[in-house]
């Protein structure tokens, strides 16, 4: 028969590991106010991007160029511009230019025989191939 | 609501239930939620493909559920209410227990809520494949709808399946908008669906006080609401893989057919939600056809068969290889497969994420190991085989995922350390239950069938 002294310790060890998990929230808890008020990655960007989504057609692949290698911006590029596919290549008649630098846009353009389409500011413009 | 609905009416027609409300139908609520929801999917993609609406689809499926139900109406009764040979006292400490849980859920909720006030979206994964697949499928003119499984977009996994994106995606053509509110209802709904199905089905195979504890020990996990809030599919694995166990050892304890065909549909439905939940279902029938020499297969798999059809179809029909098995993937497998560093590498850092896993100071595998050591080893003879099964399950389950690290041609130790802890949660719920399927009473002997939620 089990004794009542180990039930007792086994069931004492449980509300310890629930004592634990208070402590990891009110970690967390501080890690979260860190970064309460700040707008998140995503909603930014639908902002940047809402103008170039407009004019876009409705569906197709488009091409894109940008001056980082940054894989994330890429990512959220192709996140605000779906049902369009965004291929990380300029091997396309029109390329989404998703830019740090706004003076880079020009530089992309003539480096990949392009014309700027239209500018949207911010970092964002649509470029076409020339023919 | 609907999927809710067709679940819980699905719960009701293979799983048994009273004629009015009863305290077990918390249990079927849930689970019956969980499986709407990846039949409403279903619905939605086989409307996808076939140009009949899905709402149709689950209107049949509702309408169908209905009639099952009515057609039992006259012998129904609740099964668990039926095992009840005598009724579990309060004690004060299952007050205490209770109060204890509810506190820390709200906790948890708390958190939940924040993370995703301040990430609407989700973390990457979620965004970079469940919600952008949502939104091609949402936004894509019908007949243009595979656009988002083209290659061009590999690193978005194009070839996993579709539970979350097609379920979000229904939802906002019935909503007639996009709203983030969807994923993040699904995110909670999983995450703290996982803690109330773990109480309920613990409680009714070992008496409340377990289910108390159990309950306690998922919810003294942040990473389980952490990840539910970042909407990663894990946690909705997590909650096929407890729902599989449950269900199963249902199936077996009360001797009803109805709760394995469920356990089937669980276990495929963790197929429809992530590739790793096809691990899961081959993991489980394994360990079922060695422990339970095929007993009650049959009413496994033909729970399981009309969602595995699903997958073939997705598989077959639209979705691309995947980085595994495509042409890449092929590539110096067999390298992969023979190098033992590769092997040294994840058995150490599986051994360092399960001992930060929750994350708490001290490992909670260690407390449950603990709690398992002082209570003893003594399930209930009827639960033997199940107990077995699950643990069979569980082991072969992370095998085969560690099988998957070694072959995955991308840089192992960023896997490792990207993924690792996903995996761990989806697991964790299960273990959690098979440890209090093992366990000695701690106190007021639990009677079968016995706990009141």
């Amino acid at each position: 028969m089990m004794s009542a002294w180990r039930a007792k310790l086994g069931i004492s060890l449980i509300p310890f590991m629930a004592l634990l998990a208070l402590g990891t929230l009110a970690g967390y808890r501080s890690v979260l106010q860190q970064n309460a008020g700040k707008t998140d990655a995503v909603t930014l960007n639908e902002a940047r991007f809402e103008g170039l989504r407009a004019v876009l057609p409705a569906r197709g692949i488009v091409g894109y160029l940008s001056d980082t290698d940054d894989l994330e911006n890429y990512y959220l590029a192709q996140y605000c511009l779906a049902p369009v596919v965004v291929a990380r290549d300029a091997a396309r008649d029109l390329i989404v230019a998703n830019v740090k630098s706004p003076t880079a846009i020009a530089k992309l353009a003539s480096a990949n025989n392009l014309t700027v389409v239209r500018d949207f500011q911010d970092g964002v413009a649509l470029l076409r191939r020339n023919r | 609501m609907i999927p809710t609905l067709i679940g819980f009416l699905l719960v009701r027609a293979f799983g048994s239930g009273p004629r009015g409300w009863c305290k077990h139908d918390f249990l079927r609520l849930i689970l019956g939620a969980g499986v709407g929801v990846g039949v409403c999917s279903t619905c939605f993609f086989l409307g996808l493909l076939s140009g009949i609406e899905g709402l149709l689809l689950e209107a049949f499926l509702l309408l169908a559920a209905a009639i099952a139900v009515a057609v039992r109406w006259k012998r129904t009764k609740c099964l668990f209410c039926e095992g009840l040979t005598g009724t579990e006292r309060d004690s004060a400490l299952n007050i205490a227990l209770a109060v204890s849980l509810g506190l820390l859920l709200a906790l948890d909720a708390m958190a939940f809520l924040e993370a995703a006030r301040q990430a609407p979206h989700g973390q990457w994964d979620a965004l970079a494949i469940w919600n952008l697949r949502a939104r091609f499928l949402y936004r894509s003119d019908v007949r243009y709808w595979r656009d988002g499984f083209t290659q061009l977009l590999d690193w978005s996994h194009p070839d996993y399946p579709l539970l979350l994106p097609a379920f979000i995606a229904r939802s906002w053509r019935l909503l007639g908008r996009e709203s983030q509110s969807v994923p993040i209802a699904l995110g909670f709904f999983f995450s703290f669906g996982t803690a109330g199905l773990l109480v309920s089905s613990v409680s009714v195979l070992r008496g409340r006080r377990h289910g108390l504890l159990a309950g306690l020990c998922i919810a003294a996990t942040p990473a389980l609401y952490v990840q539910g809030a970042s909407q990663y599919a894990d946690v909705p694995v997590a909650f096929f893989v407890l729902a599989t166990l449950a269900c199963m050892t249902l199936a077996d304890r009360f001797d009803a057919d109805g709760f394995a065909v469920l356990a089937g549909a669980a276990a495929a439905l963790a197929g429809w939600t992530k590739n790793e939940g096809l691990a899961w279902f081959c993991a489980f029938l394994a360990a079922r056809v060695i422990v339970g020499r095929a007993r009650r297969l049959s009413a496994f798999l033909a729970g399981a068969v009309p969602f595995l059809a699903v997958i073939l179809l997705f598989k077959v029909e639209v979705a691309p290889p995947g980085d595994i098995f495509g042409v890449a993937g092929r590539v110096g497998m067999v390298e992969r497969l023979l190098d033992a560093g590769r092997y040294a590498l994840i058995f150490r850092k599986v051994i360092e994420h399960v001992w930060y896993f929750g994350p708490l100071l001290v490992s909670p595998f260690l407390i449950l190991a603990g709690f398992l050591l002082a209570t003893g080893v003594r399930p209930d003879d009827r639960d033997r085989i199940a107990l077995r099964t699950a643990a069979l399950a569980l082991f072969l389950a992370a095998v085969a995922y560690c099988l998957v690290y070694v072959l995955r041609p991308l840089d192992l130790a960023w896997l490792l350390k990207t993924g690792l802890d996903r995996l761990i949660v989806q697991l964790w719920p299960g273990i959690v239950f098979a440890v209090f399927l093992a366990v000695g009473p701690t106190g007021t002997e639990p009677q079968p069938g016995a706990a009141v939620l």
